[in-house]
């Protein structure tokens, strides 16, 4: 098994991750990318990567699991100054083809607007949530001529975390709410997600999602390398 | 009503506001030089998006919309504080709309359909999925691969795979390129990140 992690230098929670999974982790920061080995063609299974230690095939992934939202400038600080803006935004196009189609499975898989998942606004999750019959918060973003602007979503009551179909609920809250995170999840074809609901109730609306589940958690951290471990499994060898 | 956003003065926008007008067809601009003076509001309401847009005392329902063309330039250089955060909400109040908008308001493009734009391989594959013919591409930081691609083709496009600075170009031993040093040198190579190159169609 062996499992790809890309995520920024400074996330504590993909580094905890990493050191689950031990020697079966590969933790790739954006500026990894710098370093030659890496080839994206159109089939999938001949995509190439780098590590610290060589170059790797896609083959030889069990899973990838995508902390990033994109690559930024920040990012490649060993880049010349005047191009790591471009630089960054060609890391991250070639991220964005390279996790497509992969032979293992990816968590999440990126899209056209985030390297990790679909990155939705609050008012997206609410749409999707009164769609699959779960009650959500009405949302409201409100933008006034020469003031600050009032951003949508409410304080969230509880966190609800889904990996791969399991549920983690750190906080008390109604297992319901486990059960409506779980369609959420689902539809949004993530099987990683970080729902929030506004109380801790059964009657508990949606406020908003994420694809980034606190991974410093350690429950959350075991649910996590037990789908990836799982994932794992599932994949083709 | 059909949504305009960007900036009148440029040609493009300025083009498509005078066939719209031609067209009689009714417009609202969201000038992005006014953006000081344009308040506006998105509530979800159910599984619908609703609300409202506003410049110098002109109000337009979000549901009067038929359709809209997008042609935004990066918001708030040269700006004060509470002008950026105000630019960036509108930018996102706007963009968020224009992602969720009913199906039948045409929207030109949608954020995450246009976004396909900053990934040329992932576009690609959209592209070579619908039956088009697409070139051998590489997208590749390997030295030795680029090298290799190159001798097989004998003539090779190089070009930037994001949405940003657009290098197209015959690749050729003499010229440098971008990509923050790939410089071809006697067909050795030195890349900062996987850059494409594509084979030429005969």
């Amino acid at each position: 098994m062996v499992v790809l992690i890309l995520a920024d230098d400074h996330d504590v929670g993909a580094r905890a991750l990493a050191c689950r999974l031990g020697q079966r982790a590969i933790l790739a920061p954006p500026r990894l990318l710098s370093q030659p080995g890496w080839t994206w063609v159109p089939d999938p299974c001949l995509r190439t990567g780098s590590r610290a230690t060589g170059g790797f095939s896609v083959r030889e992934l069990t899973a990838v699991v995508t902390r990033l939202t994109a690559v930024f400038p920040w990012h490649v600080p060993h880049v010349a100054a005047h191009d790591r803006e471009f630089v960054a935004a060609e890391m991250t196009a070639f991220l964005r083809a390279w996790l497509t189609a992969l032979p293992c499975p990816v968590l999440n898989p990126p899209s056209n607007l985030c390297l990790t998942g679909p990155a939705w606004s609050p008012e997206q999750w609410a749409i999707l949530a009164h769609r699959l019959g779960i009650p959500a918060t009405p949302t409201i973003r409100a933008v006034a001529a020469r003031t600050t602007p009032q951003a949508p979503g409410r304080r969230a009551g509880c966190r609800v975390v889904v990996a791969c179909d399991r549920v983690v609920i750190a906080e008390p809250c109604a297992a319901i709410l486990g059960v409506h995170a779980a369609m959420i999840a689902r539809a949004a074809g993530c099987a990683l997600l970080a729902v929030d609901f506004d109380t801790p109730e059964p009657s508990g609306c949606l406020v908003n999602a994420d694809c980034w589940p606190n991974l410093a958690d350690p429950a959350i951290l075991a649910a996590v390398a037990d789908c990836v471990v799982l994932t794992s499994r599932d994949a083709p060898t | 009503m059909i949504l305009l956003w960007g900036v009148p003065a440029e040609r493009t926008m300025s083009a498509v506001d005078h066939v719209l007008r031609a067209n009689g067809l009714p417009t609202f601009w969201i000038d992005q030089r006014r953006y000081d003076a344009i308040s506006g509001e998105l509530r979800t309401e159910r599984d619908e998006i609703a609300g409202w847009i506003e410049l110098d005392g002109r109000r337009v329902d979000l549901g009067e919309l038929t359709g809209a063309y997008l042609r935004p330039y990066p918001s708030g250089q040269g700006a004060t504080e509470l002008e950026l955060v105000h630019a960036a909400a509108l930018d996102q109040l706007i963009l968020t709309w224009a992602e969720v908008a009913p199906a039948e308001v045409a929207v030109v493009n949608r954020p995450g359909a246009m976004a396909s734009n900053d990934s040329k391989p992932a576009q690609e594959e959209v592209v070579r999925s619908y039956g088009f013919e697409v070139p051998e591409t590489l997208v590749t930081n390997d030295p030795a691969l680029a090298a290799a691609f190159w001798d097989r083709h004998g003539t090779v496009i190089y070009k930037s795979i994001s949405g940003i600075r657009s290098i197209v170009s015959a690749l050729t031993i003499e010229h440098s390129l971008g990509c923050g040093g790939w410089r071809p040198v006697r067909r050795s190579f030195r890349l900062s990140c996987p850059a494409s190159i594509t084979a030429c169609m005969s």
